[in-house]
């Protein structure tokens, strides 16, 4: 039943970033629901999860877009192994802690994302300054709405055991 | 906790090495046609510039075609979206040309009606002279139609119907040694713009040539040669071509000439417009 609940959240996460980046773009600003949504798996379910969840997420984006493929898939990765060291100091469940982990998160994404294209393409990836000072603000906003949203979904049932344990 | 944390950093360096192998490593044929196929199916947008084209030179040759239909396809569906727009601003200047004729005295618009049509004989002999086309009074064909060809998205004359028999007709080309058509040519000189009547004739060979152009007429090669108004067969301002070569002024003579090359030869002719219809109205005219 996990495995299904699981397969749901991955594949409506895909589905989510592709109608937010195609459709409810907001001169080139949108919410990364990946971003978000593999911080709330990294939350409520544990880094392990979270990793999984973002590597394959980044990898699936990274085939269906014309990113370097595997930019997004190592960038989620690490992204996730980071709130990993990060949960065991602060306590991420609360709306407003994950906003805050989700502002922080988004820098550190788009400087990721950024030094891997610098590295494997020759160039940083910057998308100018109104979207690096705008999207984790944006980030924030979403992730506090959708963790006050959430209070019986899959993340909230499943504290109880990580699909991976 | 430590279980936890000992699996993260078992799966942050299993992750991290395929992401950097993937980054690494380039792409292999079947990989990235599924690449791009799924990029097609999610933002086939990609694919319509310059950039989407060199990726489509990548693809198998049968998954190539199939989305450079598709890309067509919607160029195409795009097109056909414009038309009602064209159709009425068509429209709308055709009501006002007709209210400045009438207001000037001008008597009514010529209009006729296109006819396509196949070349379906020529003989190397009189390749430069005529043809034969697919249809005749059958479509209500009359000698001395005007034909026409297609040169990219627009029209351009390249001759008379001479002769029409039951299914057939003879087409009579610009560039027989018997054809002649009144004209003008639009000069793009730097110091004068102006357009100048001539007559265009044709030689039998590839080229034109125009003659009785005022000596004063700015021409240089490039300019651009259109059916006149005062034309007999044809309606005005269509495309015959361009300036090829200014010949000096002969001091004996009191016009200039200059070699016309067709829009299109006859060896690039396949398929034809006839307009029919314009005799009739000229004759009630």
């Amino acid at each position: 039943m996990k495995l299904i609940k699981g397969a749901a959240i991955f594949f409506f996460g895909l589905v989510g970033e592709w109608i937010f980046s195609r459709y409810l773009s907001f001169h080139g600003l949108n919410p990364q629901i990946l971003l978000i949504l593999t911080i709330g798996v990294a939350a409520f379910n544990g880094t392990p999860e979270a990793m999984v969840f973002g590597f394959f997420w980044g990898l699936c984006w990274d085939a269906l877009s014309l990113n370097l493929f595997g930019a997004r898939a190592l960038a989620l990765t690490l992204v996730a192994y980071g709130l990993g060291l990060v949960r065991r100091q602060v306590d991420m469940v609360t709306p407003g802690a994950q906003a805050i982990v989700a502002v922080i998160a988004t820098v550190l994404y788009r400087m990721l994302l950024g030094f891997i294209y610098l590295i494997f393409s020759g160039q940083f990836l910057w998308l100018g300054w109104t979207i690096f000072l705008l999207e984790p603000v944006y980030n924030g906003i979403f992730c506090f709405i959708l963790a006050i949203l959430r209070p019986n979904s899959y993340f909230s049932s499943s504290r109880r055991g990580s699909i991976l344990s | 906790m430590h279980r936890e944390l000992r699996l993260a950093n078992r799966l942050a360096i299993f992750f991290v090495g395929i992401s950097v192998l993937l980054l690494s490593l380039p792409l292999s044929g079947p990989v990235a046609s599924f690449k791009f196929a799924l990029q097609y199916l999610i933002e086939p947008e990609l694919y319509q510039g310059s950039i989407g084209l060199e990726r489509l030179s990548e693809l198998p040759s049968s998954l190539k075609k199939l989305l450079q239909a598709d890309i067509q396809n919607r160029s195409l569906t795009d097109q056909i979206k414009m038309e009602p727009v064209l159709e009425s601003e068509i429209e709308s200047l055709k009501t006002e040309n007709d209210r400045l004729r009438s207001e000037m005295d001008l008597g009514k618009r010529i209009s006729f009606s296109f006819a396509w049509a196949r070349v379906v004989k020529r003989s190397p002999a009189d390749w430069y002279q005529d043809f034969i086309i697919s249809i005749g009074k059958n479509k209500g064909i009359d000698p001395n139609d005007p034909v026409f060809a297609v040169n990219g998205r627009s029209l351009a004359a390249i001759g008379r119907v001479v002769e029409v028999r039951s299914n057939t007709a003879v087409v009579q080309l610009l560039t027989s040694d018997i054809s002649a058509v009144d004209s003008f040519i639009v000069s793009q000189s730097s110091h004068t713009h102006g357009a100048f009547n001539g007559l265009v004739q044709g030689l039998a060979a590839p080229d034109l040539q125009i003659s009785y152009l005022p000596v004063q007429a700015p021409l240089k090669e490039g300019d651009k040669v259109y059916t006149s108004p005062n034309s007999a067969s044809f309606p005005p301002s269509i495309f015959i071509g361009t300036v090829a070569k200014v010949y000096p002024v002969d001091p004996f003579l009191i016009f200039k000439s200059a070699d016309i090359r067709p829009a299109l030869s006859p060896s690039e002719i396949n398929e034809v417009l006839v307009g029919r219809g314009i005799r009739k109205t000229e004759i009630s005219r």
